[in-house]
């Protein structure tokens, strides 16, 4: 490489490389392997790097680079822990954690989710992405993103404990309402 | 779907990854593999050079380890993953310190980015780790076709100074190089030699420190300062009977009934926390009520502790300041702390599930090693901001 396209390699690098980490941490579940992960993605962006460079898209190319091999060592590691059932939550919330059991017991379960619909969750409320984005960060279609969206929200409504969903209520209220009008 | 689980979604991923920094160096590893060889070659001689002047620099400078403080973590957050059981676990400055008994060996972890700094291998069991002044890192090996053990460690692990102890385990470090601990006819007083320094250690017999009577006595699995005098935890040399003895002061002491044996003991201000267990037909209950005793080791436990149902079923205890961290068998309360200070609680569910193995704190971190993996074979280090209620 040129100096110039080094210096901006290293810029590109400084700039992005904790939100990618972060990203292939929530997806793959484990930072060293993360780490590994970004390292050889990185490698990989370097080698190319006048082209991806040129074609201005770096932070895309890497980013899905990354996701994809997330993806692949979640689903090799497995999902992790078990979900917390609800009678093993604290019985004394202590009130200067805040929401910090509630955080802890949520991300438990979303360990329980297999890695493609975890990484539909990332991408959608970690990295922010809309549908069509996160389709093509995964390299499948809207529909299947739409898809494994909502079979991970259906079950992390079933797997957290204690769970009072509002939009489960309404509908369930909804449900009675519609079977009561027609008796 | 809900907005809420939305917003919960979001809150959740920030703070679980927003401890996380990259490793330093990323760009240059990477682009490392394209460049000819005489510019790595080049690269890496000009690179040992900054490291060795940086790490000379360094050392000068900072007294052998880094005074920096450790940013602390908002949230519960994984530090160390191992392969090995971890049995025992303290912390200080910028490492998290683990040992397994099983494994033979200790290791030095940096807290904030949970990689191993170094790892020692011994010969026996690790069964005591202490940071004493000067942050040295104090061992008590339990040989197992060999002798005890005492090891003083440079913070970092990586200057040692060893010596065989006639003493078991347990020790409490007094200076940088004194530490005392117990033998079956009495406390010992041991000089070790600065970490990486030769010399022999010393060891001297504190006088009137006797333990109990001869040699159906041996002491157990702790020791500690309590009023300026040595507290000890003390067994009839088969690990039944144990109770607690002030050496050298053979009326005073606790338990020791079948009905009241003493399993783990910590120490949080002025006062002693032991774990209790009964022996009944021969078997041995797993957990048993928490009690706290005075200088004299009478019996002060408060009421909210007695009444406490999760507190009677205490299968452990360890302190860091004034906080008091117990593992229970309670369903649902697998570690709760209280503060020792409190004579009405309340008492606070940290951990819901889980086996703990060892709890290490700083003044606001709790660092909860826990074991998981098939046989228990691996450990977990998790740190918890310590509640507010529990300091």
């Amino acid at each position: 490489m040129r100096a110039a396209d080094d210096a901006d390699f290293s810029n590109f690098v400084a700039a992005s490389s904790r939100q990618l980490l972060r990203t292939a941490y929530l997806i793959a579940d484990d930072l060293t392997v993360a780490e590994g992960l970004l390292q050889a993605v990185l490698d990989r962006a370097c080698q190319r790097w006048p082209s991806v460079r040129r074609k201005n898209g770096a932070q895309a190319y890497v980013h899905r680079l990354l996701v994809r091999a997330a993806v692949e060592a979640g689903r090799q590691h497995g999902p992790h822990g078990a979900p917390p059932a609800a009678d093993r939550l604290p019985d004394v919330p202590d009130p200067g954690l805040g929401g910090l059991h509630r955080r802890a017991a949520l991300l438990s379960c979303v360990r329980q989710l297999p890695a493609d619909q975890r990484a539909v969750l990332v991408l959608r409320y970690f990295d922010g992405l809309t549908e069509p984005a996160a389709a093509q960060a995964l390299g499948c279609s809207v529909r299947t993103v739409r898809s494994r969206h909502a079979r991970a929200m259906a079950r992390l409504n079933e797997l957290v404990p204690g769970r009072t969903d509002g939009a489960n209520a309404d509908s369930r209220t909804g449900g009675e309402h519609e079977r009561e009008a027609r008796r | 779907m809900s907005a809420k689980l939305d917003d919960e979604l979001r809150a959740a991923f920030e703070v679980a990854s927003e401890f996380i920094k990259p490793p330093g160096g990323l760009a240059d590893k990477a682009c490392r593999a394209r460049r000819p060889w005489w510019h790595r070659q080049r690269d890496a001689i000009a690179a040992c050079a900054v490291v060795l002047a940086t790490a000379g620099a360094a050392y000068a400078l900072s007294g052998h380890y880094s005074s920096k403080p450790v940013p602390e973590p908002p949230g519960p957050r994984v530090v160390v993953k191992t392969r090995y059981p971890v049995s025992e676990a303290a912390v200080s400055g910028q490492y998290v310190y683990l040992a397994s008994s099983q494994r033979s060996l200790v290791a030095a972890y940096n807290r904030a980015t949970g990689k191993m700094v170094r790892r020692v291998r011994v010969h026996g069991s690790p069964t005591w780790l202490a940071v004493g002044p000067g942050r040295l890192v104090w061992v008590g090996i339990v040989g197992d076709r060999s002798p005890n053990m005492i090891l003083l460690l440079s913070p970092d692990l990586g200057r040692r100074a060893t010596a065989g102890s006639p003493g078991s385990g347990p020790l409490v470090p007094t200076s940088r190089q004194t530490a005392l601990t117990a033998a079956p006819y009495g406390v010992l007083n041991v000089r070790m030699p600065a970490p990486g320094q030769s010399g022999l250690a010393s060891v001297r017999q504190e006088s009137d420190s006797q333990l109990g009577a001869g040699l159906t006595t041996a002491p157990g699995n702790w020791v500690g300062l309590l009023d300026g005098r040595v507290a000890v935890q003390v067994t009839n040399g088969y690990g039944y009977g144990s109770h607690l003895v002030i050496a050298g002061e053979p009326g005073v002491t606790f338990g020791g009934d079948p009905q009241q044996q003493v399993g783990a003991v910590a120490k949080a201000g002025d006062s002693l926390w032991a774990q209790t267990f009964a022996i009944t037909n021969s078997r041995v209950a797993l957990w048993g009520p928490l009690v706290r005793l005075d200088g004299q080791l009478r019996a002060t436990t408060p009421v909210f502790i007695q009444r406490n149902p999760v507190l009677a079923r205490s299968e452990n205890v360890w302190s860091a300041g004034s906080a008091v961290w117990v593992s229970t068998g309670a369903p649902g309360h697998a570690l709760v702390c209280f503060a020792a200070r409190s004579g009405a609680g309340p008492v606070i569910t940290v951990l819901a599930g889980g086996r703990v193995a060892a709890v290490a704190a700083t003044s606001g971190t709790a660092y909860v090693t826990t074991v998981t993996g098939v046989s228990r074979g691996r450990s977990v280090v998790t740190s918890y901001p310590i509640p507010a209620a529990c300091r």
